[in-house]
């Protein structure tokens, strides 16, 4: 279990050494600093000896055109006055013209095609994009941005990895996130479930949820058909283990392997087996508000969900006042891994007309204000090499947990586990989200889906468009 | 009174040649915008369609010739045979929905007065809704914990719990009995204004000769309203090969495809999927299949059938 108090504890430690550190004359100049070696994060505070983006290159100027989705976090209005707001307040030589729109990707995409200098910042859903438009050749390479600002340094090294195509580097990966497991503590204490220490644990803890005549895992697809990937991800790194996804992802072993097959044929055990929302046929007509109540209310136990949910169940169950937690899932060997979400990729329009200026943008976002900035709008932080504790303070102390357990996890191979649609390429993400339920319904056998899966692969190979692994 | 004779007619000058050119213009140059507008709006693109679907487009940058080959692949397909096996279920029961708008435009034609305007006023609702509120209100209707099964342990009656949005074998035809609880009523309004200019003499001539309400609807109501029956079918079917929104709204297409129609499919492979070329090609064959009706239509016309 990731006790909440023992990461707030190690939160506090490390920012307390950061902060005697930098008393001790331990300081960093901005554009120097480098991390440690294999990419470890440290938890620094903010203003102290935080290896942050540069801001020894003149300033840029003019105007910056961003858009967002209506659906998505650029349309709240805590981003616009304490992200954009504060941007343009502090950056006088500079204007980012954030503008909304309806169906964003539709509107972005058309807007690229059709050579439009706007939107000079191309947002999008994560790096499987970026490689897409980058091989499209509709982004503009960061690379002169990459050495002018340090990012390589900044950013974790299998970030910056994910947003590289062909040598060159074109998007800035942010919005990390991950999945955890929500579980209704309250009924766990009173019916004496112990929290599972390996994924064997885990079935077994479900199999006493469902003797006992509630639901194990209460999940949902109703409102987003694609969250069946959540659940593949979560299977795949933890039955099959996080080397071996990573083999894959390599091409070191193919994705008919034996271990990629037990994965998937373990997920699909499960959610025919009753344990997921009762019955398959309930998962699909399920909505995010009815698994949080579930889960608040202990008609269900458990529930494998990402931080982006994490306010979701914190509002149901404080309506019915029982107490919520999480834990990392753990995998066969009894490791808790945190599968890593980048929900976000801005990269720059290839026809923009100010470049320097959206550079200027989206290294603004990487420095303390910014980090600080988008945790007030408790919005998710970037993948640094160095992460902000006094940014990390701000967020909501739940998501603080979690994400602070993801940045340590994150500092390892093997440690994390790689979500679809951040590490997949595009055909095999494509091919792999639009099928899985095929396989669950038995209309498409295992074997089949993962060739299928291989030879997706292999076409994104030849493209050379598979996802970069450190 | 003289209205006018031969030689009057004859001494008018007859229009110059270049007025008659003038003329012969004149509507067109009314026309021309519209003809402007489709050729931007829908020729042109039509035919970037064409061209698009022997490549393999991404959507973005350039777009390899691939000749056949999307079409070959798409022969192939199973998720393209199974949404089309989905458009053509549309088809097979397109029959229920005609028999029934028949059915209550005839009993229309029976009530005069307010009560009329108001019947046909509660069965044009759902056609006049957008089809995302339809889908949602539907959607809600058949959740199996807070729809209307829900409702039935207050009775006394236990809840199924059916997800028949969720269940693979029911999925399909619940999202059609949502569509076509939608379309049907459209086909009661059409109808019932055909049936409207049907002569009353017909029917009273019948009654003369003693028919029966099954007789008077099948020997005159019925073969009066024969083209605005094909005509509706006609369109019917085009619109089974179109089908979009509900299955879209109510189901993604899922679950596991299971309804999964053509225009669904279009758009997540060209569009979601990034694969423009193969889309255009599927998006190329859903058209065919909906010209088809349109040329039995034509075919059936020019051999004389009154339809």
């Amino acid at each position: 279990m990731q006790s909440r108090l023992g990461n707030r504890t190690a939160l506090a430690v490390i920012a307390a050494l950061t902060v005697v550190g930098c008393s001790t004359g331990v300081s960093t100049p901005h554009a120097t600093t480098t991390p440690t070696q294999a990419g470890s994060p440290i938890l620094t505070t903010p203003g102290t000896s935080v290896p942050s983006a540069s801001a020894a290159v003149a300033p840029p100027s003019g105007r910056v055109v961003q858009w967002g989705d209506s659906t998505g976090i650029v349309n709240n209005p805590d981003y616009k006055t304490g992200v954009i707001d504060v941007f343009n307040a502090t950056n006088p030589t500079m204007t980012l013209e954030d503008t909304i729109r309806t169906n964003m990707d539709a509107a972005l995409r058309t807007a690229l095609a059709a050579g439009s200098v706007t939107p000079d910042v191309v947002n999008m859903a994560g790096p499987t994009e970026g490689v897409e438009l980058a091989l499209a050749g509709q982004l503009l390479p960061l690379d002169k941005y990459v050495a002018q600002y340090g990012w390589d340094k900044i950013l974790t090294p299998w970030s910056l990895a994910l947003g590289t195509v062909n040598g060159h580097v074109y998007c800035i990966p942010n919005n990390m996130e991950t999945l955890v497991v929500y579980y209704n503590k309250t009924q766990f204490d009173k019916n004496g479930w112990a929290l599972p220490k390996t994924y064997a644990d885990l079935i077994a803890v479900a199999d006493q949820v469902k003797a006992a005549g509630s639901i194990a895992f209460m999940q949902g697809n109703a409102e987003y058909k694609l969250a069946d990937q959540w659940f593949q991800g979560e299977w795949l790194n933890h039955v099959a283990g996080p080397e071996n996804v990573a083999k894959a992802l390599k091409g070191t072993i193919p994705w008919t392997d034996p271990t990629i097959a037990a994965a998937v044929t373990e997920l699909k055990n499960v959610v025919n087996g009753g344990h997921f929302t009762g019955g398959l046929s309930k998962y699909y007509t399920t909505t995010f508000s009815a698994i949080a109540a579930a889960v608040a209310s202990g008609k269900a136990a458990m529930s494998v969900d990402g931080t982006w949910d994490l306010a979701v169940f914190q509002d149901a169950f404080k309506k019915t006042g029982q107490e919520l937690g999480w834990f990392a899932m753990p995998d066969s060997t009894g490791n808790p891994v945190l599968d890593i979400s980048i929900g976000g990729c801005d990269g720059i329009n290839k026809n923009s007309t100010n470049p320097d200026a959206t550079a200027a943008w989206e290294n603004w976002l990487l420095t303390d204000a910014g980090q600080v900035a988008l945790a007030k709008a408790q919005n998710n932080p970037s993948p640094l090499a160095t992460v902000n504790a006094g940014a990390m303070a701000l967020y909501d102390p739940m998501r603080a947990d979690i994400l602070t357990a993801l940045v340590q996890k994150t500092a390892t191979p093997g440690q994390y586990g790689y979500t679809d649609w951040t590490f997949f390429s595009p055909k095999m993400e494509t091919y792999w989200e639009n099928h899985i339920e095929q396989v669950w319904a038995g209309a498409l056998s295992v074997p089949d889906y993962l060739a299928a899966t291989q030879a997706a692969y292999e076409q994104d190979k030849a493209a050379n468009a598979l996802m970069q692994l450190p | 009174m003289v209205v006018g004779n031969a030689s009057s007619f004859g001494r008018r000058r007859l229009p110059s040649g270049g007025r008659r050119r003038s003329e012969s213009l004149g509507p067109w140059r009314f026309v021309l915008p519209l003809i402007v507008f489709q050729v931007v709006v829908v020729l042109g693109p039509a035919i970037m369609a064409v061209y698009y679907s022997f490549t393999d487009w991404d959507g973005f940058s350039s777009a390899p010739f691939v000749g056949l080959d999307n079409y070959r692949q798409l022969i192939a397909d199973p998720d393209f045979q199974q949404a089309f096996t989905h458009n053509a279920f549309y088809i097979l029961l397109m029959p229920i929905p005609f028999l029934l708008a028949l059915t209550a435009a005839s009993l229309l034609m029976r009530v005069g007065g307010r009560a009329g305007m108001v019947y046909r006023l509660a069965f044009f609702i759902p056609f006049m809704l957008p089809s995302v509120v339809n889908s949602f209100v539907w959607k809600l209707l058949l959740d199996p914990t807070q729809g209307l099964q829900s409702i039935l342990p207050a009775i006394g009656v236990p809840n199924p719990g059916l997800s028949f949005l969720g269940d693979t074998s029911t999925s399909l035809a619940t999202v059609w009995f949502v569509d076509e609880w939608h379309f049907w009523p459209f086909l009661v309004v059409v109808l019932f204004a055909a049936m409207q200019s049907i002569p009353p003499d017909l029917y009273e001539a019948a009654r003369v000769e003693g028919a029966s309400w099954w007789q008077e609807f099948r020997f005159v109501t019925v073969p009066s309203i024969t083209s605005t029956l094909a005509f509706m079918f006609i369109i019917a079917c085009i619109w089974c090969f179109l089908v979009f929104d509900y299955p879209w709204v109510l189901t993604y297409g899922g679950p596991a495809g299971s309804s999964e129609t053509i225009g669904t499919l279009v758009v997540k492979t060209g569009i979601l999927a990034g694969r423009g070329g193969y889309g255009a090609a599927m998006g190329l064959m859903m058209t065919l299949f909906a010209a088809i009706p349109v040329g039995i239509f034509v075919y059936l016309r020019r051999r004389g059938a009154e339809i």
